[in-house]
């Protein structure tokens, strides 16, 4: 399966922007959030720029919407296209949701029932946007804190159909698995067991609030033991996948996030030595 | 798909005006009731939004204080719910609505800050373009020059005000206390980002700002020295426009300089 390792990367932040040029951190690569990019110049694209020059880049948006039921924003993606002939991404990934309708835009992450109507409906959207962006579309599993009455299946179902009909990757947040698994009551075990390797391009790691009856992925803190844990257990099911950790709130110094990263790198090495002890 | 439609509809309808009645679509069951669930998605749309006029209008933040800063978010929000794919254009309207709407509107200045904020921002991400330099300028020969046109750079912007808004940006961004509201007559910044691509701004004479304008309209160095004359004597007025001129080019506020001769390949 050639899945294009990338190593163990971070999710590049506005305030890291000159640290990372300035510093050239030992990271294997970087993720950034598209939309930042989609601006005429000044310092975004110049910091873009120079940290291509050094690092493999991955592409991450939050607008697609490809769940969504509004026509598919073209002038969006024309832009993302235009940014992604300009960087040379690794690949482009997005959420596996819906942002807004009738033009109203929540700017959330929001789920879609879990169904066979739906899912032709966002297999005929991403077919579409792989069509114009010329490549595989990446998906993300969001966290949700709702289940709507109109679905029937599982959401690790409904994930596999999407990928297997539509020929998408799947980015898998194992944040998003544990956060959605104690706000819906399943076992994130089960989730992870549930995904079939052949879909998976890469993984996300991030920190979330507990709330004790419930938890929201707020990416404000590190990342917890119970998600290092589900990681180690990712590994050992899907072997080396490219691994981000990924902050969007409470931004600490890089070096924490580094420090996050080579923590991921270390239970990968160790869990691909005992599973081939 | 109808159904699916329906339901975004309905949701997006929820969260925006807070008026749709969506519960019949949530699944009961789990350790949250079916409300907690909605206002997790609730909360984080008025969070999320209260985030980004507070990220883009930081120094408006500071200067409204807590209460007043809230009754923005709220009143913003739902006058202007967000219609744009990118959080980059969803404060474009929060001059307008503080403008339009009280307690604000009793307090021109309010609306002034965050006009330049704004302005701030355009000049931040504009886009990049070459720029000229002196030695440009120099390589002319010196019949060329009354001829000369200038296209500035793309982050150049003017701001008209006429209280001292630019003075309390200043103050609250240093974290001093603002000075009290001054009305002023006529005042006018220059706004650009910088060759290190730092915005800058500093305010003009009105005879500066008449030969940007000059410039803007698409007159020529000519046209600049003949608007100089109602400010300065006769002999001094070559000068003042060279002045000009070089200080523009050294701080980058200028693309390109057109003569006759380049005015083909560089349009
Ligand atoms: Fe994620």
């Amino acid at each position: 399966m050639n899945n294009n390792f990338l190593g163990f990367g971070v999710g590049l932040r506005t305030d890291h922007y000159q640290h990372v040029v300035d510093n050239r951190p030992d990271v294997d690569w970087l993720e950034v959030i598209s939309e930042n990019f989609m601006v005429a110049g000044g310092k975004p694209k110049y910091f873009l720029h120079a940290v291509r020059e050094n690092y493999p880049i991955v592409m991450h948006g939050v607008s697609m919407s490809i769940a969504g039921t509004d026509p598919l924003n073209m002038d969006y993606l024309k832009k993302l296209k235009m940014l992604s002939s300009e960087i040379q991404p690794e690949w482009v990934s997005d959420h596996l949701c819906w942002t807004g309708a009738e033009g109203l835009n929540s700017h959330d992450l929001l789920p879609v029932p879990y169904n066979n109507e739906v899912i032709t409906h966002i297999v005929d959207r991403i077919q579409q946007v792989q069509e114009i962006l010329g490549r595989a579309l990446v998906l993300e599993n969001v966290s949700s804190y709702l289940t709507y009455n109109q679905s029937d299946m599982e959401e690790w179902d409904f994930i596999n159909t999407i990928a297997e009909h539509s020929g998408c990757k799947i980015l898998l947040d194992i944040n998003n698995i544990y956060v959605s698994s104690r706000n819906h009551g399943f076992s994130a075990q089960t989730f992870l067991h549930a995904i079939k390797p052949e879909h998976i391009q890469q993984f996300h790691l991030a920190g979330h609030s507990d709330y004790g009856d419930y938890m929201i992925d707020t990416h404000d803190h590190d990342v917890p033991p119970a998600v290092w844990d589900l990681y180690a257990d990712a590994v050992k099911k899907f072997g080396l996948i490219s691994t981000l950790i990924e902050r969007d709130d409470n931004i600490p110094p890089f070096e924490d996030l580094h420090a996050e990263m080579k923590h991921a790198r270390d239970i990968a090495q160790r869990t691909l030595d005992l599973n081939s002890a | 798909m109808l159904d699916l439609r329906v339901l975004q509809s309905d949701l997006i309808n929820y969260l925006v005006h807070k008026k749709q009645k969506v519960d019949g679509y949530i699944a009961d069951g789990g350790s949250i009731d079916k409300q907690t669930r909605l206002n997790i998605y609730s909360n984080a749309y008025t969070l999320r939004l209260r985030g980004v006029i507070d990220i883009d209008h930081e120094i408006l933040s500071y200067y409204l204080g807590d209460e007043l800063f809230d009754q923005l978010v709220q009143g913003y929000i739902s006058a202007y719910p967000s219609n744009h794919t990118s959080l980059r254009d969803f404060c474009s309207n929060v001059p307008n609505y503080l403008k339009d709407n009280p307690p604000f509107n009793e307090y021109p200045v309010i609306e002034e800050l965050a006009r330049f904020e704004q302005t701030l921002l355009f000049a931040f991400d504009a886009s990049d373009s070459t720029t000229a330099n002196m030695l440009d300028l120099n390589k002319l020969s010196i019949e060329d020059w009354p001829d000369i046109k200038i296209r500035f750079h793309p982050s150049m912007q003017l701001f008209e005000n006429h209280y001292n808004c630019v003075e309390i940006w200043q103050a609250l961004k240093q974290k001093r206390t603002p000075p009290e509201v001054q009305k002023c007559d006529h005042s006018t910044w220059v706004i650009w980002r910088n060759a290190q691509r730092i915005t800058e701004f500093r305010s003009l004479e009105i005879s500066e700002l008449e030969s940007i304008q000059t410039f803007l309209k698409g007159g020529s160095l000519s046209d600049v020295c003949e608007q100089l004359q109602s400010h300065y004597p006769e002999d001094e007025i070559s000068k003042v426009a060279v002045t000009y001129l070089s200080d523009w080019l050294n701080r980058n506020q200028v693309s390109i300089i057109i003569t006759q001769k380049n005015s083909l390949t560089s349009q």
